[in-house]
């Protein structure tokens, strides 16, 4: 039947013409890998890209935001208590780069009421400016044991940096989160590297390991070289790629920008931002704490 | 209805071209809707395969706007689309598609008695491109005859499309053709909308809908003597021509 309130490619415009929303979290096994400086400089060379990102930050402490100079001073948490709207508390860090403060509300998620979740997939609805990809600073701690936001993103990157511990961190947490929550894809991006053959190793090493003990598939994301130009920036509050664009820190975070946005979306089921939180709360309410601590 | 079903040749799911790739042209009378189904097709691939799995080229410059119409359809789908002016352009522009996946070509409606149809043969026979023949379910049983008998010379014709089966009022005839010249059907368009109508033969619907008997006001419905009368006139022709026969002469057609 012929609906005139389009034309005949009504329906083929509603399939393709969909700006696709890419969700990447960020998570690490321990403190000190440089999570939140690759999310802050990556945000900004997505940005450099044209595209709008959004930064939803779990972590109240060596936050994104902080990493950008800019001081948190609200948090998500405030707007579903409707005590602030959520163009208060979200913070333009630079063009293009967003943050929304969210370590309040993460850890509330599964006890938000329904009135308060309608609040929290509304506003978020609404944030202005659609964005193109949104970056997740995953906390390490967590009452649910892994964050509900790293389980209902595309892809998780866990963030792991050449030293002993911090493989061995990483490990346990792709084992938490493989056994506890069935999540089996990951992507591994080493920081502070000396070489990229020394960062290949470990990656080869943690894959290998993974996949002998059927936990989970990972797929090397690339590395990040340690970098004088980068601990410069950071103490400037500016992201290397600005300062110093030819540093190998910064070409090695714009091309992680360029092959995120090629990253294949696993389930095309992509319907934005609402979409995304409501699975988000569904999950919430599902996941089990006691299954990880078995 | 056992005979219609098993010998009509259909293909399913797992042999879908969209899978398999390959360089197809869609060809066939005017007005089929071939511009259309291209464009259902070439939704069908890019929704499994990815826009950059797929080309779009047309070879149509005569009809108005021809060229716009695919060029608006690959910019919602991300899909590159190519004009060949000629065989030497097709040669070449096949030549940089080589590595894509599937290549669907658009072609200019012809009438069957065209002889531009024995070009169009030509040129593809020279490229490698396998050929879709479109044709229309509401078209007469013999002018679908005419047209692919006109098409049957292509040596890389594949099978056929079936279009229109919204807006035909029997599916007899044209199912009638497409068994008896053996051609295999890859899909049925019951619709203008890219990219919902246009899907696999469902045998059990098709073979349904061509024995499904006209409705009983239908003027073109035989009853009464008349199914007695056109039997029996094509018993006196089929008589009369054995008696030609038998007399040594040949029988006029």
């Amino acid at each position: 039947m012929v609906n005139l309130r389009g034309d005949q490619a009504a329906g083929l415009r509603r399939l393709f013409s969909r700006p696709r929303l890419r969700i990447v979290t960020f998570a690490a096994g321990g403190v000190g890998v440089g999570k939140s400086i690759a999310v802050a400089n990556l945000a900004a060379c997505l940005a450099r890209q044209g595209k709008e990102v959004l930064v939803v930050d779990e972590n109240t402490d060596d936050s994104v935001a902080a990493y950008y100079g800019v001081p948190v001073r609200h948090d998500l948490q405030q707007v579903v208590h409707r005590e602030k709207s959520l163009a208060e508390v979200i913070l333009s860090v630079a063009p293009g780069v967003r943050v929304l403060p969210a370590a309040k509300v993460v850890k509330r998620l599964a006890s938000l009421s329904a009135a308060e979740q309608r609040i929290l997939v509304d506003s978020l609805g609404h944030i202005g400016r659609p964005a193109d990809v949104v970056l997740v600073d995953a906390s390490l701690d967590h009452p649910l044991g892994f964050s509900p936001l790293g389980l209902a993103a595309h892809d998780t990157v866990i963030v792991v940096s050449p030293n002993g511990a911090a493989i061995t961190d990483a490990y346990a947490l792709i084992k938490k989160v493989s056994l506890g929550y069935s999540r089996k894809n990951f992507r591994i991006l080493v920081s502070k590297a000396r070489a990229a053959s020394d960062a290949q190793a470990v990656y080869d090493n943690i894959a290998e390991v993974a996949h002998s003990r059927q936990l989970a598939r990972l797929d090397y994301a690339g590395h990040v070289p340690l970098d004088e130009s980068l601990r410069q920036a950071s103490r400037l509050c500016q992201p290397v790629a600005g300062l110093f664009p030819d540093a190998p820190s910064a070409r090695a975070y714009q091309s992680l920008a360029s092959a995120l946005l090629n990253w294949p979306n696993g389930d095309v089921d992509v319907r934005g931002l609402e979409h995304f939180v409501q699975q988000l709360l569904h999950l919430s309410q599902r996941l089990d704490p006691t299954a990880i601590y078995a | 209805m056992g005979g219609a079903d098993r010998g009509l040749l259909t293909t399913d799911s797992e042999s879908d071209i969209v899978d398999r790739g390959g360089i197809y042209a869609l060809v066939g009378p005017t007005g089929v809707g071939k511009t259309t189904t291209t464009a259902k097709l070439a939704a069908r691939c890019v929704l499994r395969h990815g826009a950059r799995k797929l080309a779009l080229v047309t070879t149509d410059g005569y009809r108005i706007g021809a060229h716009e119409q695919l060029r608006i359809y690959g910019r919602i789908l991300g899909v590159s689309v190519h004009l060949a002016r000629d065989a030497a352009d097709l040669r070449a522009t096949l030549q940089d598609l080589q590595h894509t996946h599937m290549v669907l070509i658009d072609t200019m409606g012809m009438s069957q008695r065209d002889r531009l149809v024995s070009e169009q043969v030509a040129m593809f026979g020279d490229n490698d491109v396998k050929s879709l023949l479109l044709l229309s379910a509401t078209s007469r049983g013999d002018t679908l005859d005419d047209v692919i008998r006109a098409y049957n010379g292509l040596q890389n014709l594949a099978g056929c499309i079936l279009t229109k089966v919204d807006e035909a009022a029997s599916l007899a005839s044209s199912l009638d053709v497409i068994i008896r010249h053996r051609l295999r059907l890859y899909y049925v368009s019951n619709g203008q909308r890219v990219p919902e109508d246009l899907h696999l033969p469902n045998r059990p619907y098709l073979v349904h809908r061509a024995f499904r008997d006209l409705p009983e006001t239908s003027p073109h419905r035989l009853a009464g003597l008349e199914p007695g009368l056109m039997m029996a006139s094509a018993a006196a022709n089929a008589a009369n021509a054995a008696s030609i026969v038998s007399a040594g002469g040949t029988q006029r057609g």
